[in-house]
């Protein structure tokens, strides 16, 4: 589902890891443009972060999660289309170094407008792929 | 660190309502089965802290998209 609100509020129960209070974000994408992928995650609460996500569809065609049983009941989801599923990225020396965390996806209920990162099964690499590496042809 | 023996099938408990369970396991990898309120995140530990420094190492960054590659055409 994409989403086409331009700023919502979202909130994480569990806190994200490295941030275990910050519950409150808000979520906003970077751009008026379509094709922008791009989105801020910014903590309403004091000292909490300020992270850029992305679309994994824009760069990683292939990439699917798996959402546990415990995640789909505490974001309330009751259907795939509810589901908002972004990745944060970070960036690098230059744009050829900005890499993607696959580990670690962010699950968004647009509907309920709960969240939670998750973490995947896999290897440790996939905290940072290559943002640019993964093009589809 | 508190250490207890536990036998295959048999269980702790961490307060009211988080139980861990000894599974059936083979050579040198233990399988767990937990059982905790939603509300409790779980997650492998190695994972859990590579995810935290990562989390913290990209919520620094600028709010701008500059440094960030465009998507791919074909994936528009």
């Amino acid at each position: 589902m994409a989403h086409n609100n331009d700023l919502f509020e979202v909130t994480f129960p569990n806190g994200i890891p490295g941030f275990p209070e910050a519950r409150r974000f808000s979520l906003a994408r970077l751009s008026d443009d379509p094709a922008n992928p791009y989105s801020v995650l910014l903590s309403l609460d004091e000292l909490g972060p300020r992270m850029i996500l992305a679309d994994p569809n824009a760069f990683f065609p292939d990439f699917a999660v798996d959402i546990d049983d415990d995640v789909v009941r505490l974001l309330d989801i009751e259907s795939p289309e509810e589901v908002l599923l972004l990745i944060s990225v970070r960036k690098g020396r230059d744009e050829a170094g900005a890499t993607a965390n696959l580990l670690g996806p962010f699950v968004i209920n647009l509907r309920t407008r709960i969240a939670a990162q998750i973490s995947q099964v896999g290897d440790l690499s996939l905290l940072q792929v290559p943002l640019v590496a993964v093009q589809a042809v | 660190m508190l250490v207890l023996t536990r036998k295959i099938g048999e269980s702790i408990r961490i307060g009211h309502d988080i139980e861990v369970v000894v599974l059936p396991s083979s050579g040198d990898q233990v399988r767990l089965g937990i059982s905790a309120p939603r509300h409790v995140a779980i997650h492998r530990s190695e994972v859990f802290e590579r995810l935290a420094q990562e989390n913290l190492s990209s919520a620094g960054q600028g709010d701008d998209i500059e440094g960030l590659p465009p998507a791919p055409a074909s994936a528009r």
